[in-house]
């Protein structure tokens, strides 16, 4: 019963979101963007042991995923904060860390249901379009699918909140988790390139510079993992795989997940130290208007 | 000149309100960077022109990206006096309405200049320095009207940013509505228009055989958004937008196909230079309607 408060707060952030028409936008747009991509992407003859996995766009969904977790972050603490309810919430018998515990349950809970929602949009499209066949085995990785690309949403997730801590007021803040997110997400093989071109004057794709810097963006460990691609990104470095990832059905799902468990362990770390930072940056925060 | 006196006090703070913001400062650091990268790319690449070359590749990104920077400029133009009650103040002072949104409109408009130079020089310095290429005057006649367009082009996103901070109640809605519009229009509307094109066809985008009519419908939407008219004028792609189906390119490619005169590119692409021109005219017109008439009270009633 203790935790009572986190469960309200939680419950609260949630209904806030879903009524929330900014958000229902975004929403919108990326369910549009899943299905138009998806529809596009099945369209193309695909020669791979699995039809259904291989028709997945896994690069448009890493792309525009981070959008979600922005849309659902980015303002958590600074709205609050800025109307002064965050100041008369805390009259109440109520710690600082329940109402942060509690947006996040209730955010975090959003972004999984919303992955679930998005998952069924992309497998439906090709079931209803191009009458693709699934199978048990592809049930299960998508299954694993779903719960990666949920780690990675909550990453963004994660940093949307913790830069709402931070700064003055929300503008600023989803300015910045925009910036952050063409950066990260869109041209960071692209201008990684251009770094080690410059530092190395190598234009080859595969130095061990390139590699060893490509770790930094949760992109990559996603990309990893799932695909077996080294960046996902527009214009980025491409790089033909030997083990296609988790939606490779060459390999067994253990054998891809002992080869990619540390791209699986960082994608699941991030958020948690972000999380973390987060937690000690707000309690220690002078809420005043 | 005394009765506009008004406006140019305006146009002048919010030139300056912009200049001197640190999100100003990040943007532009940022897509400096961003356009830094991408042409040093191009600049080392093969042998050939790399100056063209590495503007064609520019240009996608600028009409993938570079609208944000139009819609960070003009987003919170108007909701930022309105939520911190100055516009009421302003107000009482001998100034009308339309004096206070056309010097916004101005000082945004001039901020704009800044933004679009700042990249282009970046642009052609980088792709100077990587490949030694040699600057002839043909390329820099074609240099200015590629600054034009793209101010053109952007200055349509910051009347949008403009309007749309005319009829919201706060920035952050502005902003959110602005970036869904931005994504939906410029980053992904290559496929959304192919995939509605081929529903309503019945016909699969990749099925090459008998396929005018999906081809034709897809050209049509394509039209809706001035990042299709963008691309038109200056590489000839009618899409430059992701996993965007392509039909009835022009015979002049873009204001970089140095094998045509400027005239003959004219002749073909002149429609959607004259869409460029014109869809921002008609939102800035918009917005001032919508303004004049508008309750200006801190949470609008």
């Amino acid at each position: 019963m203790k935790n009572n408060n986190v469960f309200v707060v939680a419950q609260k952030e949630v209904a806030d979101h879903l009524q929330d028409a900014g958000f229902l936008v975004l929403l919108a747009t990326y369910t549009v963007i899943v299905f138009a991509s998806t529809y596009m992407y099945g369209s193309l003859a695909h020669d791979d042991n699995s039809v259904l996995l291989s028709s997945i766009n896994v690069k448009i969904i890493s792309q525009f995923t981070p959008l979600l977790g922005i849309a659902l972050g980015f303002d958590v603490v600074v709205r609050e904060q800025k109307s002064g309810s965050l100041n008369v919430l805390l009259t109440h018998p109520l710690f600082r860390d329940n109402i942060l515990a509690g947006k996040l349950l209730g955010s975090t809970l959003l972004i999984a249901a919303i992955i679930v929602f998005s998952v069924f949009v992309a497998v439906g499209t090709l079931l209803i379009f191009y009458g693709v066949e699934i199978g048990y085995m592809e049930l299960i990785r998508i299954a694993v699918f779903t719960i990666l690309t949920f780690f990675y949403a909550v990453t963004f997730l994660g940093i949307a909140i913790f830069i709402s801590t931070i700064v003055k007021n929300s503008t600023d803040s989803l300015i910045s988790n925009i910036v952050i997110w063409i950066f990260v997400c869109i041209l960071f093989g692209a201008i990684l390139k251009t770094v080690v071109a410059i530092l190395t004057g190598q234009t080859s794709n595969e130095g061990i510079l390139i590699t060893q810097l490509l770790n930094i963006s949760p992109l990559h460990h996603y990309g990893e993992a799932v695909i077996g691609r080294a960046d996902l990104s527009f214009m980025g470095i491409n790089v033909e795989p030997i083990i296609g990832g988790i939606f490779d059905t060459k390999y067994t799902l253990t054998q891809c997940l002992t080869e990619f468990w540390m791209n699986i362990v960082v994608l699941i770390m991030t958020p948690v130290i972000l999380l973390i930072i987060t937690f000690i940056t707000f309690l220690r925060k002078d809420i005043t208007l | 000149m005394k009765k506009y006196r008004n406006v140019f006090v305006i146009a002048q703070k919010e030139f300056a309100d912009n200049i001197w913001s640190p999100r100003f400062a990040i943007l532009v650091l940022v897509f400096t960077t961003i356009v830094f990268s991408l042409s040093y790319g191009s600049g080392i690449g093969p042998e050939g022109n790399a100056i063209s070359r590495g503007y064609l590749d520019i240009s996608h990104i600028v009409s993938l990206f570079l609208p944000f920077m139009g819609i960070a400029l003009g987003f919170d133009a108007i909701t930022k006096e309105r939520e911190s009650g100055s516009l009421n103040v302003l107000l009482t002072h001998p100034i009308y309405r339309d004096n206070i949104i056309a010097g916004k409109t101005l000082g945004a408009m001039i901020t704009l200049i800044l933004v679009v130079f700042i990249s282009i020089f970046t642009v052609l310095g980088t792709i100077l320095l990587a490949s030694g290429t040699e600057l002839s005057s043909p390329i820099l006649n074609r240099l200015v009207i590629f600054a034009i367009l793209t101010y053109l082009y952007l200055s349509i996103f910051l009347s949008l940013g403009i309007l749309s901070s005319i009829v919201t109640k706060n920035a952050t809605k502005s902003l959110v509505y602005n970036i869904a519009i931005w994504v939906a229009l410029c980053i992904v509307f290559g496929m959304i228009c192919a995939t509605t094109a081929s529903i309503i066809t019945e016909h699969k985008p990749t099925d090459l055989d008998d396929n005018e009519r999906f081809l034709g419908l897809n050209a049509d939407i394509q039209k809706l958004t001035p990042a299709h008219h963008y691309a038109m004028a200056v590489s000839g792609r009618p899409s430059l937008s992701w996993f965007g189906v392509s039909s009835e390119k022009p015979s002049v490619e873009g204001i970089f196909d140095m094998e045509y005169t400027l005239e003959q590119w004219w002749n073909e692409l002149w429609i959607n230079v004259l869409i460029l021109i014109i869809t921002p005219i008609f939102l800035v017109i918009m917005a001032f309607i919508t303004f004049l008439r508008q309750d200006v009270s801190k949470d609008m009633g």
